[in-house]
């Protein structure tokens, strides 16, 4: 995984920008957890997807009085 | 006039319509995995040449296409459905937004990182690396996108709508 197509953060120390902690396949938290990206996947994105049409259909049907 | 705005809009809206959100999944369902399959044989020029500037083409104008018809269609209702006036305009309202959303993201983030990519835009590597890394993201936000919006284009009519909401 090439290092340029993550983001980057500006190090306070020496003012360059460096890489936000990362595994191989994730990014690295503070707490030193793994955690993917899931539009990294299609079936992350589909996932991604289907959740949010039943969170908003939901909101809007309560909207609706539904 | 009611002919052109509610017939051939909506004819004209959901054809540009295919075309916008058939060319995303072909970028995300196909033409992902086949770029990295051709890059490790060495064959991914002839795409990255002569498939995706056509396929952009079409895919970014098939976007405006498909907002400046349904914006026609919603016609006197334009603001009754982008500021949820009306309830009965709430579902096609949320579509809407979403649409105008993914527009956005067509012409403010994955046409322009795509002009890099393709070497339309001058880019050092890392920039390309870089601009290849968010077009994806943001190509994959749209896909994702896709699937509420469809969802409220299709459950936003007549019949639908009583039955959905």
């Amino acid at each position: 995984m090439t290092s340029s197509l993550w983001p980057t953060q500006r190090d306070s120390t020496t003012g360059k920008h460096a890489e936000i902690a990362r595994a191989d396949n994730g990014v690295r938290t503070l707490s030193g957890a793994t955690m993917k990206n899931p539009l990294d996947t299609l079936w992350g994105t589909v996932i991604a997807g289907l959740v949010l049409t039943a969170v908003l259909y939901a909101i809007v049907k309560t909207a609706m009085g539904g | 006039m009611e002919f052109i705005q509610l017939g051939l809009g909506r004819w004209v809206h959901v054809t540009a319509g295919v075309m916008w959100v058939g060319l995303l999944y072909y970028f995300n369902f196909v033409n992902a995995a086949a770029a990295k399959a051709a890059a490790e044989d060495g064959t991914a020029a002839g795409i990255a040449r002569h498939v995706m500037p056509r396929a952009l083409f079409f895919f970014r104008w098939a976007s405006v296409v498909t907002w400046v018809a349904g914006a026609m269609l919603l016609g006197s209702h334009f603001l009754d459905a982008f500021l949820f006036r009306q309830h009965a305009y709430i579902p096609i309202g949320v579509g809407a937004w979403i649409g105008t959303f993914m527009l956005l993201n067509v012409w403010g983030i994955i046409w322009p990182k795509q002009k890099r990519i393709l070497g339309m835009v001058p880019a050092s590597d890392d920039e390309k690396a870089r601009a290849r890394r968010i077009a994806f993201l943001a190509s994959r936000v749209n896909t994702a996108l896709s699937l509420p919006l469809l969802f409220f284009m299709a459950a936003s009519g007549g019949q639908f709508r009583t039955a959905m909401f």
